[in-house]
């Protein structure tokens, strides 16, 4: 529970509770968005706008580190939602690309390069990979917060599957 | 790669961590708006040496949707507000001079300072673009009786500016402009014109003319000023080759040239500024009109596909009309950089030649 920030509604207190949990949101957001940190920073800013709107409408004592990370998680669905809308109608994907993830294992060697490889995913895979493996969750949950069908789910984790194997071995996404 | 890497790569990759730079600017900002009611980020639109100061009073509510609108026109986040503020700088300063031209009374008398002539309100739609990217859209109402631009979702918001009073005439614009920074007061509530909050500081009041080639010409066969009728205004502005590149027409409802479209360039000093940004020099502006010569539109465009478009409705007035008397004349414009010179004052009825004085 963010006690800081529902205790006492003063300013004070939110800025005490927004020291307290800044890094370890922004953390998580971080993660979430494959260590983009200029997409991090924004969308821990919209986080804690919310939070403190919340907090001047009274409902400081909902404001708990689940309700950020929610929060957060909203916006960056919202955000890379927003993108995939935007490259769709730049850029026609190639069908060819796709293919079996399950079918080929590449040698995993670094884990900060695939991170960062998880910049260069379409904005959708990058909201199914976030909640997939960051957030853990279940393609069925996934499905559920990006309202997809679970079947889309599983096509944007393959394909995300096929353009980091690209990104990692040929340096860019074909 | 399994779903095993990829988990364990960004589960257990060391997070980032936040710059101190971010931290503060973050609290600030939240203090900012814990503390007050609204955020003040003040912005000056100039145009054509004419000066709007809008000063922003926005809520927390505003401030993911400035903020997402900066981001999406790729400008770093410390000239995010500072753009934003532009564009509403410009939106307003826009907005004024062309909503108190198309809604100012033919019957010209001479407005008291502070207290303008124009009457009652126009609607307007301001769209500015940035870098072909982002779009921003406002909507609001201009109200002439007191400097006041609402917008239409924040109608507890004002804007007020500097710039009170703008007509057409003799091939130029005049505005007519304080030259002291109108100061806001507190927000007005439940759709209330409490006007006794807003509190501005008066100063010397001042037409600023603005030399526009050929304005006036223009404008007068685009509505018909001179010409037998409308039609024929327009076929001789369709003959005229050079005329033409600058000038289009509309057809809205079926009918010829029921709106007309007019370009002209901007002095030098017509710029889009902010408070600590780099000024945003508006590079042309076109004016759409109707048959009455009444301004519909405005577009004023600048580098990096910059672009705020102005869209009045509602009006009442024709726009041909002399600054009133009683008022000091300043010219600005190509080889007119003084700002505080003194001109001459010119009774109403004068004419006044569109050549600009050098400084």
């Amino acid at each position: 529970m963010l006690s800081e920030l529902s205790d006492t509604p003063t300013e004070q207190s939110f800025i005490d509770g927004y020291r307290a949990t800044l890094p370890e949101l922004f953390g998580f957001v971080a993660r979430c968005v494959g260590g983009d940190r200029l997409l991090a920073e924004d969308l821990t800013s919209d986080t804690y706008l919310a939070a403190i709107t919340a907090w001047r409408d009274g409902n400081a004592d909902a404001i708990t580190q689940p309700w950020l990370r929610g929060v957060a998680r909203h916006k960056m669905i919202d955000r890379l939602r927003r993108l995939e809308r935007e490259q769709r109608k730049l850029a026609i994907i190639d069908a060819s690309n796709v293919d079996d993830h399950n079918d080929t294992s590449l040698a995993f060697a670094d884990r900060d390069a695939l991170v960062r490889a998880t910049q260069q995913l379409t904005p959708m895979q990058r909201a199914v990979v976030a909640l997939r493996y960051v957030e853990d969750l279940t393609i069925v949950d996934v499905a559920a917060a990006l309202e997809l069908s679970v079947s889309a789910v599983d096509s944007h984790l393959r394909r995300a599957h096929t353009a980091l194997r690209t990104i990692l071995t040929q340096g860019a996404p074909s | 790669m399994n779903d095993d890497d990829l988990r364990d790569a960004l589960q257990h990759t060391p997070p980032l961590q936040t710059t101190p730079e971010f931290t503060a600017a973050l609290e600030q900002q939240l203090r900012t708006t814990s503390t007050a009611n609204v955020l003040e980020p003040s912005g000056v639109g100039t145009l054509n040496g004419a000066t709007a100061n809008a000063t922003q009073l926005i809520d927390t509510h505003q401030v993911p949707m400035i903020e997402m609108t900066a981001r999406n026109i790729g400008i770093s986040r410390t000239k995010r507000r500072q753009f934003w503020t532009a564009a509403i700088a410009s939106a307003a300063c826009v907005a004024l001079i062309v909503g108190v031209v198309a809604n100012r009374n033919q019957n010209e008398t001479a407005p008291a300072a502070g207290n303008p002539s124009g009457r009652g309100t126009v609607r307007f739609l301001a769209i500015t673009t940035y870098g072909g990217k982002a779009t921003n859209r406002l909507q609001g109402t201009l109200d002439f009786s007191h400097h006041i631009i609402r917008f239409a979702k924040r109608p507890d918001a004002i804007y007020a500016a500097t710039v009170t009073e703008t007509v057409v005439w003799n091939g130029a614009l005049y505005s007519l402009v304080n030259t002291e920074t109108v100061v806001v007061g507190g927000p007005i509530r439940n759709g209330d014109p409490k006007i006794a909050s807003v509190t501005a500081r008066s100063s010397q009041m001042q037409w600023v003319r603005i030399p526009l080639p050929n304005i006036e010409k223009r404008f007068r066969l685009a509505v018909g000023y001179e010409a037998q009728s409308p039609a024929i205004a327009v076929s001789e502005l369709r003959r005229d080759e050079t005329r033409a590149e600058h000038l289009d027409n509309r057809d809205h409802n079926g009918s010829e040239a029921s709106h007309f479209r007019l370009r002209f360039p901007v002095p030098a000093s017509a710029t889009l500024n902010a408070t600590g940004s780099t000024p945003i020099v508006v590079e042309s502006m076109e004016y759409w009109l109707n048959r009455s010569g009444q301004v519909l539109e405005i577009d004023a465009q600048g580098p990096r596909n910059f672009r705020s478009s102005i869209v009045f409705s509602d009006y009442g007035k024709p726009n041909f009309l002399r600054p009133p008397a009683g008022y000091p004349i300043v010219e600005r414009g190509p080889g007119t950089d003084n700002p505080h010179s003194t001109g001459t004052s010119v009774p109403a009825g004068a004419t006044v030649t569109t050549s600009a004085r050098k400084p």
